[in-house]
């Protein structure tokens, strides 16, 4: 059994992790979707609208809505489909109005904070909300008790991990002190005319208001006073998230590409992990360029060129034409051989950094996007260790499909 | 309307992971080697820029890399200090504000504070003057190495959001003062790095889109990175893709070299068609970046790169 199979057998939730443009997106679709045809009800929740993705999956996109994609395609490569793939896109502000729905119990109160402007700006904008959504959808859809497997595709972050902390960032930051601080300076300021608020409470309320006006905190203080209670609904449920995150059958999975700072940045996501006391499982490193070094044949232009001329019907096209082939084919070699070795040197040092109870999986640049179904199954059995389709089985899909 | 080398504020985006940086960086050293004092200015990330000139890690404080490049990296504390005290010019009085435990914690948490800093710091060297009343700018262009899409994208809104979000306050003439810039079509541009491939296409398509209309920015150039110099012309690559056709699943020597020899003809391929696409949607201009083959980022590569905007602006300019 392939790592990739251990991971989705035995995890409730996996969480994927990495930069940006590594590939995540796509990585989670095909874990649930592997956990899916191995016969797990499994929802995917991404932060990308992934359309060309969502579409090869029968879907016009995904949204908010959870809903079923059509997997039965892949039957043409018999495969047998057991399961079930359900996916949904993290809509932040969607997330943010459904906790005030179920935080604040007034309806007028509600419909004011719905609308005020600083409440439509702290959820879209609040550093960690969009984390912070996330988190919030993870915990719905893992108490509702409706699936047998949770993939989570996380924000591209400078920190991957701020998805982990950024909830704790905000707590820390929004701790009770200092709003009530604030709401009690903004009162003051607003009952005195916006300013001889004295000592240095009053300094501070002046200084500050030079730069964003004096209303600035009084407004501010009056939106505050309405949004604590769903910010303690948020704490409450961030406690649990934490405690999710940190089970036995969570994993995590780190995505990354065999670039250099790329992969430093994997490694440093390793680390934050293993502090943060979650399971690393699995390290995918996507995109790597793997080609045959042709040994002594590329590079020699001659016996290239008569090796090529042994290939059945290369004599049609003759030889002045095999031989300029084989000059461009021998550069090709050289420079992709290159890419190839430094990829190879990358994966080794990633490979000797990673703890022993986690693996890595390499998964091979191809030559085409990966978004048709074929594409997605060569994939999928790469990233799960099977044998691939053979090349003439593959040609007869791609014509049978296309 | 003036080309590349006469804006004065330029900001470059683009999906994550294209090559933001070494493009950023290669533009500036073009500027530079016009003669153009250039400030390359990173949104705080771990530089990787200073080590291609044999110089220590760019920061805060504003570095020379070669003649008339310079670059600074600063973070949002660095920034918000700087415009703090040049305002409040007593440092007494910003150590008993913004030192103070309560007001750092509430800053830290403002959404938005730290985007608005860093850009206002960029537009403050476009503005910036050698003397104290006035004289000539002390920079003749600056470059932003702006963060991924998205990101980037919340930096640039940032302005008219607290616009909408304050009613009165320095803060809201500065990002009156900034709104104007960023819509100055002769000062200011930005430009979306790409690769030649599905997901960045599309993310370059709909940000076009999002600069124009909730910016608006004007969009210069899209600049698609790691394009594969073509080495087989397509009778060449139909001949390519037969004789492996007829070598068959083996991947000996001959297969191994045949089958690098197809990936490579159709990655080209690929990236064509991306590259087609791009030309229609978003249809600005475009300059396309080759492959660097190299192990490491270089001063060579940058040169090489340098080279290829040069051109391209050139060729453009001929065209009009």
């Amino acid at each position: 059994m392939s790592v990739i199979d251990t991971v989705v057998s035995e995890s409730s939730v996996v969480v994927v992790v990495g930069s940006g443009g590594v590939g995540k997106t796509t990585t989670s679709a095909l874990l649930a979707m592997h956990a899916a045809i191995s016969g797990k009800r499994t929802v995917v929740m991404t932060i990308d609208p992934a359309r060309r993705l969502a579409n090869s999956l029968g879907v016009d996109g995904i949204d908010h809505e959870v809903q079923r994609l059509d997997l039965s395609a892949f039957e043409e490569f018999g495969v047998e489909v057991k399961g079930e793939m359900w996916a949904t896109m993290l809509d932040m502000k969607s997330a943010f109005d459904g906790i005030v729905e179920r935080t604040v119990e007034n309806p007028k109160e509600r419909d004011e904070l719905l609308q005020n402007r600083f409440y439509q700006f702290f959820s879209t904008s609040l550093a960690g909300a969009q984390e912070l959504s996330a988190a919030e959808r993870l915990l719905e859809f893992a108490e509702s008790g409706e699936w047998d497997l949770i993939v989570l595709d996380t924000p591209p972050t400078a920190n991957a991990l701020d998805f982990l902390e950024a909830p704790n960032r905000f707590f820390d930051a929004l701790d009770n002190d200092t709003i009530r601080w604030f709401i009690a300076a903004g009162g003051k300021a607003a009952k005195r005319g916006g300013s001889w608020v004295s000592g240095s409470r009053g300094l501070i309320m002046r200084t500050l208001g030079r730069f964003t006006g004096a209303e600035f905190f009084s407004d501010l203080g009056g939106f505050f006073s309405h949004f604590s209670a769903v910010l303690l609904g948020f704490r409450d449920d961030a406690k649990r998230t934490q405690t999710l995150l940190r089970r036995p059958d969570t994993s995590f999975v780190i995505v990354t590409s065999p670039d250099p700072q790329t992969s430093k940045e994997a490694m440093f996501f390793r680390k934050r992990l293993a502090d943060y006391e979650v399971r690393l499982a699995a390290l995918v490193v996507n995109r790597v360029r793997e080609f045959g070094a042709g040994g002594a044949l590329a590079r020699d232009n001659e016996a290239l060129t008569d090796a090529m001329m042994q290939v059945e019907g290369a004599d049609l096209i003759g030889r002045p034409i095999i031989e300029r082939i084989a000059k461009h084919l021998r550069s090709n070699s050289d420079q992709l051989r290159a890419l190839a070795e430094r990829d190879s040197a990358t994966v080794d040092e990633l490979r000797a950094l990673l703890p022993t109870d986690s693996q890595l999986v390499t998964v091979p640049m191809y030559a085409t996007d990966v978004h048709s179904l074929l594409a997605l199954e060569r994939v999928r059995r790469d990233l799960t260790g099977r044998e691939q389709l053979p090349p003439r089985v593959l040609r007869r899909l791609a014509r049978h499909l296309a | 309307m003036a080309d590349l080398f006469n804006k004065r504020f330029i900001i470059n985006t683009g999906k994550g992971g294209v090559g933001k940086t070494t493009i950023s960086v290669a533009m500036a050293l073009a500027f530079a080697r016009r003669g153009k004092r250039v400030l390359l200015m990173q949104m705080n990330v771990p530089d990787k820029v200073g080590a291609v000139f044999g110089k220590p890690p760019v920061g805060a404080d504003i570095v020379e890399l070669t003649d008339n490049l310079f670059a600074v990296n600063p973070t949002p504390q660095d920034a918000l200090r700087e415009y703090a005290l040049m305002i409040l010019k007593l440092k007494l009085i910003y150590n008993a504000v913004f030192e103070n435990q309560l007001v750092s914690r509430f800053l830290k948490m403002m959404p938005g504070l730290p985007e608005l800093v860093m850009l206002g710091k960029a537009y403050f060297h476009e503005q910036e003057k050698t003397g104290k009343r006035g004289g000539r700018p002390v920079w003749d262009a600056v470059i932003i190495d702006a963060p991924a899409t998205g990101h980037g994208l919340f930096l640039l809104q940032i302005p008219r959001v607290i616009d909408d979000a304050l009613t009165s306050g320095m803060m809201v003439e500065e990002a009156q003062r900034m709104v104007a810039l960023l819509r100055d079509r002769e000062r200011s541009t930005l430009n979306i790095v790409t690769l030649a491939e599905d997901m960045p296409v599309n993310e370059t398509i709909e940000l076009h889109g999002r600069v124009e209309k909730e910016i608006g920015m004007h969009v210069g150039y899209v600049v698609a990175n790691a394009i594969f110099p073509r080495l087989f012309n397509g009778p060449e690559a139909r001949h390519l893709e037969q004789l492996l056709d007829s070598w068959g699943d083996d991947r000996d020597e001959l297969g191994a070299v045949l089958a690098a020899g197809v990936f490579r003809a159709r990655r080209r391929d690929l990236q064509e068609q991306h590259l087609e696409r791009l030309k229609y949607d978003p249809g600005v201009p475009m300059v396309e970046v080759p492959f660097i083959f190299e192990a490491e980022l270089n001063r060579k590569c940058l040169e090489r790169i340098a080279d290829h905007f040069t051109e391209a602006i050139e060729r453009q300019r001929m065209t009009r």
